[in-house]
C-alpha cells in the first residue's frame, strides 16, 4: 500500500515538470514547426519599413526567417528563395517545417508553405541543392 | 467576514507588489531584437551543415564555401561555443568561411543575430580587412 502511494506520487511529480516544461511523453518523428510574418534578419529592427527593408535584402540573397511572437528564426536557405514569397511583400505569411536548432535560433527546411489569403501553398525549395547553385555562380 | 476582509487585504498586497516587481523587471530588459555595438571573434561558418553534423573546416571546407556562395547563411562560432549569425549577404564573405575572423556592428540583445559593419580576417599573425 505505502509502495503504490510513493509510486502514485512518483508518477504525479512526473507528469507536473512534463507539464511545466512543455515536453510530452510521447515525442514522435514530427518535424519542427513555425509560422508567422516573414522578415529579413537585418531588418528585425526597422519596425515602419519592415517589409521594404526586407525586401531589398532578401532580394540580394542576404537571411531571413520567421518571426514569431517574440522569437525570430532564421530559415537556413538562400533569402532569393524567400524573396519569391508573397511573404516578402508583406502581407502573407510562411510556415516552416524542419529541424529547428537553438531552442528556435534557426531551421532547416523540410518544407516551406506561404499563405496569401487563400490557403496555404507550398513553395517549391529548389535550393536543396546548393552546391550546383553555387558552382554556377552564385557569385555574381 | 473578518476573514474575508483579511483576504482581500492580502490579495490587494500580493497584486500591488507583483505588479511592482513586474514593472521593475521590464525596465532592466532589452528586447530581444534591439541592437547595440559589439565585436566577435571566431571561425567563419555556414550554418546548415554545422547544425546538421558539426562540421566546420578540414574536408568540409569547399563544402562550406560553396554553400555561402550559394547564400546559405553565415555565422561566427566564438571560442565559448556561441553561434552568431550574420545579416550580410554570404556569397560575399564565402571567401573567408572556415578562417578566423573578427566581425563588428551591431548584434541583437538575444545574442542571435548580427549586423555586420566591417570584417577583419586573420592572416597568420596579422589581421587584413575584408570587403562586406
Amino acid at each position: 500500500m505505502k509502495i503504490s502511494i510513493h509510486i502514485s506520487v512518483a508518477l504525479s511529480l512526473l507528469v507536473v515538470a512534463g507539464v511545466a516544461t512543455g515536453e510530452t511523453f510521447t515525442r514522435d518523428l514530427a518535424p519542427d514547426v513555425v509560422e508567422g510574418p516573414l522578415r529579413a534578419a537585418e531588418c528585425l529592427g526597422a519596425a515602419d519599413q519592415a517589409s521594404a527593408c526586407s525586401r531589398r535584402a532578401l532580394e540580394v540573397g542576404k537571411p531571413g526567417g520567421v518571426l514569431d511572437g517574440q522569437r525570430f528564426t532564421v530559415l537556413l536557405v538562400d533569402g532569393r528563395v524567400l524573396h519569391r514569397t508573397c511573404a516578402a511583400g508583406g502581407e502573407g505569411r510562411l510556415r516552416a517545417s524542419g529541424v529547428l536548432y537553438r531552442d528556435g535560433f534557426a531551421m532547416s527546411l523540410f518544407r516551406l508553405e506561404e499563405d496569401c489569403g487563400q490557403g496555404w501553398t507550398a513553395v517549391d525549395l529548389p535550393h536543396t541543392g546548393t552546391l550546383a547553385e553555387g558552382a554556377a555562380g552564385g557569385d555574381e | 467576514m473578518r476573514t474575508s476582509i483579511y483576504n482581500l487585504v492580502l490579495l490587494a498586497v500580493l497584486t500591488t507588489s507583483c505588479a511592482g516587481s513586474l514593472a521593475g523587471t521590464r525596465k532592466g530588459i532589452a528586447e530581444p531584437f534591439d541592437t547595440r555595438p559589439a565585436e566577435i571573434e571566431g571561425t567563419l561558418l555556414e550554418v546548415r551543415h554545422f547544425f546538421e553534423t558539426g562540421a566546420i573546416a578540414d574536408d568540409h571546407t569547399y563544402c562550406a564555401y560553396l554553400s555561402s556562395l550559394a547564400e546559405m547563411p553565415v555565422g561566427v562560432l566564438t571560442k565559448d561555443g556561441r553561434l552568431v549569425i550574420l545579416t550580410s549577404r554570404p556569397s560575399q564573405i564565402a571567401a573567408h568561411v572556415t578562417k578566423v575572423v573578427r566581425v563588428r556592428g551591431r548584434q541583437t540583445a538575444n545574442g542571435q543575430l548580427l549586423v555586420p559593419s566591417s570584417l577583419r580576417v586573420k592572416d597568420g599573425t596579422t589581421w587584413a580587412t575584408a570587403r562586406l
